[in-house]
């Protein structure tokens, strides 16, 4: 597990470990009873606050996700709610081939980001009227 | 904190040991030299009763020797230099009083420490010189004027020195760079010397004042004594100081002229002739060591102020 | 906290000033830094950083004000000098020593020194210990003052700019060797610098001063969520001002790009809400000028 930090966004840092973290046990690359890095591993590897790696990992533990076990670590307690591991891996494959005809059709990646972008907005209001 | 000021400053410590070692390495057998060709020339003296110009026919040392007695005059103000003046201001230049600062120990203490062991180190080794110098001189004492070389022997050369590093310490603590700070702290220290050498010295205890016959000259003034001043004193004790302008002379006298016919003219005797006498004030040889104690004093109170002024400037404002 | 003793604050300031013959370098400064956080001083140069670590580790005196270190002013007793570490601007390091001499140095002069820590992480970077500091590289002397100032095991750190002249692998080091510390165990942080990428990934907490005022003192998170960027077609900024603090305005012909505090959701549909990241509140509110802690006052900047 290892990860990384895009300080533009704005997203507050602890929130984008929280995500990666999530993405990791969606996408099947952590399982329940893995333990996580300590908070020194992932200082030591990634130079950030300690307090932020612990924060994220508090967040974890309230949502159920990891359990902090005393003088032990953290370990992976359950999945987050969704879909198993493997319709992940079968969406991204489909939407690869997607991107490859848009690619084709002459769609640049701004272009494509913006008819996702916009796709998924409307996606929403719809779902939400 | 000593370790630390061990570490730091150690090599100026072996440096200047060294030159001490080599100093009294060379004063020694000199100095041993000419002690034993003393002892032989007065015993062989007092044999024919010739003692009085023992001095014409005594070895009195090495040009050279002499004169690095004589250089042994700058070693406070080397002290000054090269352990006062950096002592805070090389801290100040590179910054590092901000690393020293912030230890687990007080400004107070530190400053405490670092300032005695420069007036330690300043007055151990001023004391060294000064006792091997005023042992070297012994003979010369015995024989010539003290006083021609009282800035190298006796208490004086350790007050110097402490004044010196104490005046280092005060400058480095003002200006917070070493070059402009050795630089100050060479311009003051010579000033003070000098000015209290001249001005002050001559006035530690009132002159003795002797007339003397014209005719005589000087002869009457004693041996080994300083003399302070020379002047010629009226009939009517009025002082002239040395030099006569035309005007004044008296009358019968005005129409010689020294330099002709030889000597002066028979001016001497034609001035004493009128009631005029030589006036001749100066300190006897006796009071050699009251002026070293008094200026001794003098400089150590000095020092003392510096150092106080250095605590003060260094605890009550920011680093 | 862990060791319950003193205060829950690193650093309080209460109407904090230091002024310089008629310049004042540091004015009406009041923050609270809660213990425990990574705090980046940040500010254009002459904002009184140095001004402010200089009073908070006693190298200077306030000239109004008050402050408390650790809930105790700054004072001269080996206590309070051994709790707060300290590592001025350009490390300051006696040149013709060695590492090992400026450490046994520390040894003598500080109680509970941690020499043993000091030197593992000065042999894992590979620092050499032998050598004079002056012949070491930029990156090796600043690893050897933090390892310096980390050794007196203090609990508060404060750095001057540690990491302005290094290269960026001495500097990831650099961060490694301080986010590591801070891991440890009870040490707050509070560091000087103009990286704010490298700022934003190891401090928790952000305190901003500018014009020699403090603009900010805030937990990172909190800052980042309740700034955001509003943009839309250009309109009167009136109404908007009511419900949000407009903390910089940028109007083009046709466009208005607003950088707000929000304490709740912007509910009006015609902006386009985005999220900010440090460095633009922080550059945001750079350009603010005179705005005390906290205060309301909307910037207007015309761009044509």
């Amino acid at each position: 597990m290892s990860f990384q930090l895009n300080s533009a966004s704005g997203v507050p840092a602890y929130l984008q470990l929280v995500q990666q973290i999530k993405q990791a046990l969606r996408m099947g690359v952590l399982k329940v009873g893995d333990k996580l890095p300590t908070v020194k591993e992932v200082v030591a590897e990634v130079a950030i606050n300690p307090n932020t790696v612990m924060k994220a990992y508090w967040e974890l533990e309230h949502e159920g996700l990891v359990e902090g076990r005393q003088g032990v670590g953290t370990f992976v307690s359950r999945r987050p709610d969704g879909p198993p591991p493997g319709t992940q891996a079968r969406l991204a494959r489909s939407l690869e081939k997607w991107v490859l005809t848009a690619r084709q059709e002459g769609l640049d990646e701004e272009s494509i980001e913006a008819l996702l972008r916009s796709i998924l907005r409307s996606s929403w209001i719809e779902g939400v009227a | 904190m000593n370790f630390m000021i061990w570490r730091l400053h150690g090599n100026q410590a072996y440096f200047a040991a060294a030159a001490l070692v080599v100093l009294t390495t060379i004063l020694l057998v000199t100095g041993s030299v000419m002690a034993h060709d003393y002892a032989v020339a007065l015993a062989s003296c007092g044999a024919t009763s010739s003692c009085a110009d023992i001095g014409s026919f005594l070895f009195r040392g090495d040009g050279a020797i002499m004169d690095l007695v004589d250089l042994t005059l700058v070693t406070p103000l080397l002290f000054g230099l090269f352990w006062g003046a950096p002592l805070l201001a090389k801290e100040f230049e590179d910054g590092t009083h901000s690393l020293a600062w912030t230890q687990g120990v007080t400004r107070a203490r530190w400053l405490r420490t670092n300032v005695m062991w420069a007036l330690l180190a300043a007055a151990v080794w001023g004391a060294a010189m000064a006792a091997l110098v005023t042992w070297w001189h012994n003979p010369e004492n015995a024989l010539g004027a003290r006083f021609g070389t009282f800035d190298v022997q006796g208490f004086v050369p350790v007050a110097y020195s402490l004044f010196g590093v104490a005046l280092g310490i005060a400058v480095g603590s003002v200006i917070r760079r070493v070059l402009p700070a050795l630089a100050t702290t060479l311009a003051l220290f010579l000033a003070i010397r000098v000015a209290i050498g001249i001005y002050l010295r001559p006035h530690y205890e009132t002159p003795v004042a002797k007339l003397y016959s014209l005719l005589n000259g000087k002869a009457g003034q004693p041996a080994n004594s300083w003399a302070i001043s020379n002047s010629i004193v009226g009939p009517g004790g009025h002082n002239y100081g040395d030099q006569f302008s035309l005007n004044e002379l008296p009358k019968g006298c005005a129409s010689i002229f020294p330099g002709k016919g030889g000597g002066d003219g028979g001016m001497s005797s034609c001035l004493a002739s009128h009631g005029f006498h030589q006036l001749v004030t100066f300190q006897p040889d006796t009071r050699f060591w009251a002026f070293q104690g008094i200026e001794a004093a003098i400089f150590v109170v000095l020092a003392a102020a510096l150092i106080g002024f250095t605590f003060w400037r260094v605890l009550s404002r920011d680093a | 906290m862990a060791s319950g003793s003193g205060s829950t604050t690193a650093i309080t300031t209460k109407g904090l000033g230091k002024r310089y013959g008629s310049l004042w370098a540091l004015q009406d400064c009041t923050i609270s830094v809660p213990r425990g956080r990574v705090t980046a001083l940040v500010g254009p140069n002459g904002a009184g950083k140095t001004t402010l670590l200089r009073m908070l580790v006693g190298l200077s005196r306030p000239s109004t004000g008050e402050l408390a270190v650790l809930g105790r002013a700054p004072r001269q007793d080996p206590e309070f000098l051994s709790s707060v570490g300290y590592l001025a601007q350009d490390v300051p390091l006696y040149p013709r020593l060695s590492a090992e001499d400026h450490l046994r140095l520390g040894a003598h002069l500080n109680e509970g020194w941690d020499a043993d820590g000091a030197r593992s992480r000065l042999a894992a970077l590979h620092v050499p210990t032998d050598r004079p500091v002056a012949t070491l590289s930029g990156g090796q002397r600043a690893q050897v003052g933090l390892g310096l100032a980390l050794a007196k095991r203090p609990r508060l750190l404060l750095l001057d700019e540690p990491v302005a002249a290094l290269d960026p692998l001495a500097r990831r080091e650099f961060l490694t060797t301080l986010t590591e510390a801070v891991a440890d165990g009870d040490l707050s942080v509070m560091l000087s610098s103009h990286l704010l990428h490298d700022l934003e990934r190891v401090c928790d907490h952000v305190l901003l001063l500018s014009s020699s005022r403090a603009q900010i003192c805030e937990d990172i998170d909190d800052l980042l969520a309740s700034h955001r960027m509003l943009l839309g077609r250009r309109r009167d900024l009136t109404d908007i001002e009511r419900s949000l603090t407009v903390i910089k305005a940028t109007q083009t012909e046709r466009q208005t790009r607003l950088l707000v505090r929000c304490d709740g959701p912007v509910l009006d549909p015609s902006w386009e809400i985005t999220e900010v990241g440090l460095e633009d509140i922080i550059l945001g509110y750079m350009g603010q000028g005179d705005v005390p802690l906290g205060g309301h006052l909307n910037a207007l900047e015309e761009v044509r």
